[in-house]
């Protein structure tokens, strides 16, 4: 994945399709675009390490966000992924705003024209949260809900991959696991009220 | 473990029927709690999607710690490096080898390859049975003006007296008369003594004499015949230097 081999940005969106190549892809938006969007939260008063996370959750969401259909390619990537990053950089403003840390560090002239990227950015926020629910499932969970909603691996690919005893172990185990996870979210009053808020929407 | 819960997650993996599907949908409509569910279960799974790609992402991040990496490979790098010093080695190559053809085509003349081949021939090359004439003993004096005096006076017109006169023509730089009486010996069909001695210098002549092509063809056909008696001479005129001074023409 260097310059000899290098994605157009209507193959890139191919490559994040196909995830065998998400990897390259993935590279390859670092590459790219990693300087002018950290370049970007620097200079808005963020730290080094803030720019690698909001990059970071930049990369995710427009992954996310393509394999959800979302981005059309009516923008370029470059441009699709400054306003993801813009909106990101905001809402971590608000919130540590709104945890008292009153530093004022940035003045955000937030992106009103990207309606489709706000939304996304709020559903980002809420799932962040989530994602640390997940990780209190355990590996075993984690594995199963990854291999099965991630990789589409059948229930006999993963008996084969993980080494249960029969498909319907493994069934029984991936209820089991996905229940927790909901279960968790439901407890989680904060999940709880984003989750009220999207379906208010 | 409500049983209702496994049909609503078969419902979201698609794994119903036509029927199953149908009356989930109805359930949903109707009853709030399992609409709820029915998100909470929708959430748990965007979440486990999110999070793979996260840890996909954050995985290149580390990988990609070292800054210089996020534009370049440092492999790539040191490859590239080598990549330019070979290229540079190169261009320093082919510039010598450049400068070296330059200086070749530059200093290549008939005048130097045929310094560097004439030797005048030595009368001791004679055969041992040979008496000495006039023509001979005038050559062994290298008095040249009288080997071609005595040559034209006398009547003595064997290959041997015209080789010693077409000689003395060539100490003299008289390259076409030179040329001329090799080509005598060559078209005398009735002797076949001095062909070799006559190849040999009637190349240099032509070399000479402007006629390139004819030397590069005779000097040829020498170092073909590895019995011919100039065959080790022929070997050190380059072809290289004679395709010069055909190209100089």
């Amino acid at each position: 994945m260097y310059k000899e081999n290098r994605f157009s940005d209507t193959d890139l969106i191919g490559a994040i399709l196909e995830k065998d190549s998400l990897e390259h892809a993935i590279l390859q938006l670092y590459q790219d675009h990693a300087e002018i969007t950290r370049s970007f939260i620097i200079g808005k008063g963020g730290t080094e390490q803030d720019a690698d996370d909001i990059f970071q959750e930049t990369i995710v969401s427009f992954i996310e966000c393509v394999q959800k259909g979302k981005f059309r390619q009516e923008s370029g990537v470059r441009t699709f992924l400054i306003s993801i990053s813009k909106n990101i950089w905001h809402n971590e403003i608000r919130r540590r705003q709104r945890a008292g840390n009153r530093e004022k560090i940035f003045e955000m002239d937030r992106d009103q024209e990207e309606g489709p990227v706000t939304e996304l950015i709020n559903e980002r926020e809420m799932k962040k949260q989530l994602n640390m629910l997940l990780q209190d499932l355990g590996d075993s969970c984690k594995k199963i809900l990854e291999l099965f909603y991630y990789e589409n691996l059948s229930m006999k690919e993963i008996v084969s991959q993980m080494h249960y005893e029969n498909e319907q172990v493994v069934r029984n185990k991936k209820y089991k696991c996905l229940q927790q996870l909901a279960d968790k979210i439901k407890q989680n009053p904060l999940a709880v009220k984003q989750i009220n808020e999207l379906i208010s929407k | 473990m409500q049983p209702n819960k496994e049909i609503l997650i078969d419902y979201l993996d698609h794994q119903l029927n036509q029927q199953d599907t149908d009356q989930v949908e109805i359930m949903v409509q109707n009853d709030k709690s399992i609409a709820d569910e029915l998100q909470y279960l929708n959430m748990a799974i965007d979440t486990v999607r999110l999070n793979t790609i996260n840890d996909k992402v954050l995985a290149i991040r580390r990988s990609l710690s070292n800054p210089s990496v996020l534009t370049e490979k440092p492999a790539n790098k040191g490859i590239r490096s080598i990549y330019k010093m070979s290229m540079r080695i190169a261009a320093a190559f082919i510039l010598l080898i450049g400068m070296a053809v330059l200086y070749k085509y530059l200093t290549v003349s008939n005048l130097s390859v045929y310094e560097k081949q004439f030797t005048g021939y030595d009368l001791s090359n004679l055969r041992g049975q040979e008496s000495r004439d006039a023509v001979a003993e005038a050559y062994a004096n290298k008095n040249w003006s009288e080997v071609l005096t005595v040559f034209q006076k006398g009547n003595n017109k064997s290959n041997k007296a015209v080789f010693l006169a077409a000689i003395a023509e060539m100490q003299l730089n008289n390259f076409p008369q030179a040329v001329a009486l090799f080509e005598n010996i060559l078209n005398n069909t009735g002797d076949n003594s001095y062909r070799e001695e006559t190849e040999y210098y009637l190349s240099l002549a032509y070399l000479m004499n402007h006629e390139v092509n004819k030397s590069i063809r005779l000097i040829n056909k020498i170092k073909a015949d590895s019995s011919h008696t100039y065959y080790p001479l022929a070997l050190k005129l380059s072809s290289i230097d004679l395709k010069i001074i055909e190209l100089k023409k």
